[in-house]
């Protein structure tokens, strides 16, 4: 039939006009597209860092945090710029290579910067303690089903055990680590002059953060140090932990992370013991307060010796973002009552309790999607702090130290996360017991606004 | 007219024609040129300019490269044992950042920042000490210009022309790394010489005993603050000469071929002299002094099997007082096999022995003479880049302490090291 001819030549010519129309809107798409990913590659080509080789990953990353930190010790006050010690500046390279479907290895180093020390300025070296320093060197292998060993320098299962955090305030200002917030200050005595006959320089003064075990670490918290580590892989949300190193320290320790109920909850508990001999330039893993570098000489066969242990938990019901945190620890030093007649009846334990509560929710989210989670937080720290068989207070040995903190601030997050504004306040009161009494003290107070900016 | 057909045909014509289109861009064009492909490409491309790392402009390229090395070492020097852990002092772990830019077809230009970095440092373990010093350093920082024809000059902190100069041509077995011709001194260069007694002999160190201003090794130089210029490979050969600091030199002359018939060979020599003590440590009260050395090692490429040796010497002169040995040398010989006896990388398994010869350090010792052995195997992951070493190491030997006129015999000092680099 004619309309059946007809139609097969006119359906033939339309495929032909459509098929071609086809062809060339793909040919000129394809070209656009061609020509636009060629710029784009080539624009990449220019510009970008490249790697070693082919087979790691190279990840840099890193962190800006500095801030102004405004102090009163009660006679003098002062203002002074300095990289918030809570979670200080850092670059880092790292990266990982599959080797087969279950097994890995990667690597991380990881340089922390400090333009001034928010932990260690005085009242006379606003710049004190500034530099660069290694925070983490260390390689891994890791197996799906056998868990992970790192060897290198790192933390261990106490390395922030009792600063664990769900909120942003971690970044901050932590609720158990009071020294990172301006206890390189000294301490004032009631008539406003410094300790240790230092008068009204601070030169040879006992400075807050000497309250905390001396070092300023609080008690039950480990420290990076060069070790052989070992996780298990994880187990409805578990981790056991366990790490060796230096000469000697080691500590195991246990991990939670997960969600129960509308809760999601990060929790924590490590124990170690360690008989290592601080040096001067050594960096120890748990730092017991007597040992043969502070007046028991080498030797004598009573190396230091001292165990700890510390926890923390934190709690974030995900509808209201209310959350509350908890930490403790408690150090004991086998050495002190050994470090001399004095300290024959010194208290050979330190510990620490800190709680802090807030809310962290997207308040500003209707005033621009830029922003990100407001945390509203306080906090309360209490130290009971052992003998000292380092320091002197005034010529007299210290049995004892007490901390206490209260304080509030604000975190607000842009673009998610990775920049965040704060502002914080802390009120600190600090005691000593000497041989001769417990002399008054002037308290200290800070305030800090800054931001911390990750690349 | 209105046919019934137009109404019939213009589904067919659709229907036709959508199946012509299909048949023209057909599957494999369609997953290959489509928009499919391009939107993936897109995305990819979109994802790498979220996420690389850019440079800081479009001239010159940019490098991040570097490796991790930490170890377990066991240690027993007789009287005492124990086990540390740190970064391996030998090839400590680095960052490095270098490029270069083409200038035109015959001339570049380029630099080298690498900043070293270590935990517990290997090199600086001793009975009382792991070596916790973290620290951070300028290992490199330079510049150069490059002609193909002309050769090379570069300025700043670099390796001088007799930097490794018998380490670097350990290179077909894998143990450049690991196991070179310094590898044993740097080992236990910081612990106390004991004696037969177990008692320490008058607080020297392994290192005061031996000789060489750089890792105890004679007849090499380090990193220093140099002027240096290498030809342009001819025929397997190049050759470098350096200039700095205040003042001291160095050249030397290398071989490399990968391929001589069933053999890789490479050798190389080297001469340098130094009138600044300070840099080249030759010695506290040494007014100059000079060194030479030459290695070589040869591989049957089928295989595996290498052998490597090398020896170096160094001389103190112009002294203000008579020593009584003013010249140090040693010797090293060793051998193996490598092999990709297994799809996860090629394994080393070597031997080695080194002697030194030491010379006098001035109010330290009159004299000392070493031996080394050290065996191991070295096993490399290649997907993951990484090298994992065992090598036990023994030393002994005897030493003329400082104004004594016999020599007092050392206890044999054992060491294991287990660990591994990776590089990326």
């Amino acid at each position: 039939m004619f309309w059946k001819r007809e139609a097969a030549v006119v359906a033939a010519a339309l495929a032909g006009v459509a098929a071609g129309a086809i062809k060339a809107a793909q040919a000129g798409d394809l070209q656009a597209c061609c020509v636009d990913l060629e710029e784009r590659i080539a624009e990449l080509e220019a510009t970008t860092a490249h790697k070693g080789n082919r087979k790691l990953e190279l990840n840099i990353s890193g962190q800006v945090n500095e801030g102004i930190l405004f102090w009163d010790d009660g006679r003098e006050s002062n203002a002074s710029v300095v990289t918030n010690e809570s979670s200080r500046t850092r670059l880092r390279v790292e990266g990982a290579a599959k080797i087969s479907s279950d097994w890995k290895a990667g690597y991380r180093i990881e340089i922390g910067v400090r333009a001034a020390n928010s932990k260690r300025f005085t009242q006379d070296k606003p710049q004190e303690g500034a530099g660069i320093d290694l925070r983490h060197s260390y390689w891994y292998i890791d197996s799906k089903t056998y868990g992970r060993l790192t060897l290198g320098h790192t933390g261990g299962a106490g390395e922030g055990v009792t600063e664990i955090n769900l909120a942003q305030s971690k970044s901050a200002a932590k609720y158990s680590d009071m020294e990172d917030l301006g206890l390189g200050l000294a301490m004032r005595l009631s008539n406003g002059l410094y300790s240790n006959g230092s008068g009204t320089t601070t030169s040879g003064a006992f400075t807050w953060r000497r309250l905390i075990r001396d070092s300023g670490v609080q008690p039950g918290e480990g420290r990076r140090a060069d070790i052989i580590k070992y996780e298990t892989p994880e187990w409805n949300g578990f981790t056991l932990i366990a790490n060796w190193g230096e000469d000697d320290f080691w500590e195991t320790g246990i991990g939670y992370k997960g969600k129960v109920g509308g809760f999601k909850i990060a929790a924590g508990i490590a124990y170690g013991e360690s008989s290592e001999i601080k040096t001067a330039t050594s960096t120890v893993g748990i730092d017991c307060m007597a040992q043969n570098a502070q007046g028991i000489p080498p030797g004598s066969g009573r190396d230091a010796h001292c165990q700890q242990w510390g926890g923390s938990i934190s709690i974030m019901h995900e509808a209201s973002g209310l959350y509350a945190n908890f930490a403790a620890g408690k150090t004991h030093d086998d050495l002190i009552r050994r470090s001399g007649p004095t300290f024959s009846n010194a208290d050979p334990d330190s510990s620490f309790w800190a709680v802090e509560g807030g809310l962290e929710r997207a308040l500003l989210s209707d005033v621009s999607p830029a922003f990100g989670k407001t945390t509203l937080f306080g906090q309360y720290y209490d130290l009971d702090g052992g003998a000292s068989a380092r320091s002197t207070f005034d010529g007299d040995a210290i049995l004892g130290t007490g901390l206490t903190s209260y304080g509030g601030g604000i975190v607000q997050g842009i673009v998610d996360k990775e920049i965040q504004l704060y502002a914080l306040a802390r009120h600190y009161r600090g005691s000593v017991t000497t041989t001769a009494g417990s002399p008054d003290m002037k308290p200290l107070d800070i305030f800090m606004a800054g931001a911390i900016v990750r690349f | 007219m209105t046919s019934v057909f137009k109404k019939s045909v213009a589904p067919l014509a659709v229907m036709a024609a959508l199946g012509a289109g299909a048949a023209i861009s057909g599957p494999a064009a369609a997953a290959d040129l489509g928009g499919d492909c391009c939107a993936d490409l897109e995305e990819r491309i979109a994802e790498l300019e979220a996420t690389a790392a850019r440079k800081g402009n479009r001239k010159v390229s940019l490098t991040v490269s570097g490796w991790v090395n930490e170890m377990v070492m066991f240690w027993d020097d007789g009287t005492e044992s124990n086990t540390y852990v740190g970064t391996n002092g030998l090839e400590q772990s680095r960052v490095k950042f270098s490029g270069k830019a083409k200038i035109d077809k015959d001339w570049s230009a380029g630099y080298t920042i690498e900043l070293g970095v270590k935990g517990g440092d290997s090199g600086a373990f001793a009975q009382d000490d792991t070596g916790s010093a973290n620290s951070i350093s300028v290992r490199k920082s330079y510049w150069y210009l490059k002609s193909e024809s002309l050769g090379q000059v570069s300025v700043g902190q670099n390796g001088t022309s007799t930097y490794h100069l018998l380490d670097d041509v350990n290179g077909f077995s894998n143990l450049r790394n690991y196991s070179d011709a310094e590898a044993a001194a740097v080992a236990l260069g910081s612990f106390e010489l004991r004696d037969n007694n177990g008692n320490t002999v008058g607080g020297l160190l392994w290192k005061d005993a031996l000789r060489g201003f750089n890792n105890s090794t004679p007849g090499q130089s380090g990193r220093r603050n140099v002027v240096r210029y290498d030809t342009p490979e001819f025929a397997g050969f190049s050759a470098s000469a350096s200039w700095g600091e205040d003042d001291m030199w160095d050249t030397s002359l290398s071989y490399v071929n990968k391929a001589l018939g069933d053999f890789g060979v490479a050798a190389q020599v080297g001469y340098g002299e130094s009138s600044d003590p300070g840099a080249t440590k030759c010695g506290s009260n040494a007014l100059k002094c000079t060194w030479w050395g030459a290695a070589g090692t040869i591989i049957h490429n089928p295989t595996g099997l290498f052998v490597y040796g090398g020896y170096g010497s160094q001389e103190l002169e112009d002294l203000p007082v008579a020593v009584s040995e003013a010249t140090s040398d040693f010797w090293i010989i060793q051998g193996g096999i490598v092999q990709k006896w297994m799809p996860l990388g090629k394994t080393t398994i070597f031997g080695e022995f080194r002697h030194d010869d030491a010379g006098s350090n001035l109010g330290k010792t009159e004299s000392a003479d070493i031996d080394y052995w050290a065996a191991g195997v070295v096993q490399n992951i290649d997907a993951a880049a990484m090298d994992v070493y065992l090598i036990y190491r023994n030393a002994s030997g005897d030493v003329v302490e400082d104004g004594a006129a016999t020599a007092t015999k050392l206890d044999d000092f054992d060491l294991i090291q287990l660990g591994a680099r990776i590089q990326f």
